[in-house]
């Protein structure tokens, strides 16, 4: 079995130290690093991802397997950056104005890293301004935007009018989540797309960034 | 009055069901043992501590259904801050377990709570020969912007450090408030809150006894 494979399997069973250990191994074979990733990390992400919208796998299997990508990823960055490898695409995701909560915009933030997307997380209580500079300055395909309360939801759609009357609305995916967000909502705000979790916040992305491409 | 004496214990549980991790679940032994790891940590970041205060609505918040001038306890109850910064570090490290594993603590730190005050209310309102008759929370039965009053009415920035934005949001975020509606008749004691009004349907905590 190649070793990529050994590396998705053992992914998807969250076996963090594993992962770890074939990844150093396989690059010390002499593998390429975007081998790795594309063959080993991200697909075995791709998979847990399509297992947990099926009900086949739950919270707890999604989480252990973000881990163990990240634990392969940090031995894997140095080199895809040496290797000069461009991303899928690039998410500028945080928390609205007002909105102090990230426990969710972190999932979407690890699921969307493990879908092959760069993140630039801007944090919690980001404004308009920090939104769109973001995304301008880091040239970003996608905007992501969570809120957890009714009462800062509304701030969502400040930043897709800022975009609108900067001329800038096409040139960016705009997502949207949270407790209190729901398809309805998103469309009123003229959002692009709403996604329940994070494993569907990722499979939308990917989809959108691959169609871009 | 301010309730700092919670000492409260994780309910490994409650913390595993938050998280959606089940006797049956693969996972279950691993978040088992990642909590026993964590616990000390956990322990040491959370700091709960709460205030009652029983007030009357004041003329700016008063409702239909809660006209100015009605007899209310307001509670107010967090976790402090430290609880979520040690997620949100454990988030920026890549490991989602142990940040999921410490928010969830928190919720039931928060949770467990519930039952100290609950006891401490039982007492003020013998004292006072009062009973309740209900539990008002946001944003089912009362609307957002009374956490303003709430806030306002515990002195929560000077007693518990919780500050409060236009949003009405508090921080720390893992922070709870709520209003009981006080009546003269002392054999009613209504302070649970009822899963069965809440709209909170996908709520973890859904039909889970605090007591």
């Amino acid at each position: 079995m190649a070793i990529t494979e050994d590396i998705s399997e053992f992914l998807q069973k969250g076996k963090a130290k594993n992962v770890k250990e074939l990844v150093q191994q396989a690059l010390d074979e002499g593998i390429g690093p975007k081998v790795i990733l594309n063959d080993g990390l991200l697909s075995a992400m791709m998979i847990v991802g399509k297992k947990f919208k099926n009900n086949e796998v739950y919270v707890p299997e999604v989480l252990v397997a973000a881990r163990a990508m990240n634990a392969g990823l940090s031995i894997l960055e140095p080199k895809l950056v040496e290797a000069g490898n461009e991303s899928l695409g690039k998410a500028v995701i945080g928390t609205v104005k007002g909105d102090l909560h990230d426990i969710g915009k972190n999932l979407v933030a690890i699921m969307l890293k493990g879908a092959g997307i760069e993140v630039v997380d801007i944090g919690v209580d980001a404004d308009v301004q920090k939104f769109i500079d973001k995304a301008e300055e880091s040239n970003a395909d996608i905007i992501c935007m969570s809120a957890l309360l009714t009462t800062t939801m509304q701030n969502m759609k400040d930043v897709i009018d800022e975009l609108q009357s900067r001329g800038l609305r096409d040139k960016y995916v705009v997502m949207v989540g949270g407790a209190p967000i729901n398809d309805t909502f998103a469309k009123q705000i003229g959002a692009d797309f709403y996604t329940p979790d994070a494993a569907s916040a990722a499979e939308v992305a990917r989809n959108q960034l691959l169609a871009r491409a | 009055m301010k309730i700092s004496d919670f000492q409260i214990k994780l309910n490994h549980k409650t913390i595993l069901h938050l998280l959606d991790c089940n006797e049956n679940s693969p996972q279950y032994s691993e978040f088992l043992e990642e909590i026993h790891a964590l616990e000390p940590e956990i322990t040491k970041t959370l700091h709960p501590e709460a205030v009652i205060a029983f007030c009357e609505i004041d003329d700016k918040y008063g409702t239909d259904a809660l006209p100015q001038g009605t007899p209310v306890i307001c509670l107010l109850a967090t976790v402090g801050e430290e609880i979520s910064g040690l997620a949100s570090e454990y988030f920026r490290n890549g490991d989602c377990v142990s940040g999921m594993i410490v928010d969830a603590a928190a919720d039931d730190c928060l949770f467990q709570m519930e039952r100290v005050l609950k006891e401490a209310i039982k007492e003020e309102c013998a004292v006072r020969k009062l009973g309740i008759s209900g539990r008002l929370e946001v944003p089912n039965e009362i609307p957002f912007y009374f956490q303003k009053m709430i806030w306002e009415k515990t002195h929560a920035q000077e007693e518990l450090n919780v500050t409060i934005n236009d949003s009405f949001m508090m921080n720390p975020v893992k922070s709870n408030c709520c209003i009981y509606k006080l009546t003269d008749d002392i054999t009613m004691f209504k302070i649970q809150h009822d899963c069965s009004k809440c709209t909170s349907t996908s709520c973890k905590l859904r039909h889970m006894s605090s007591v």
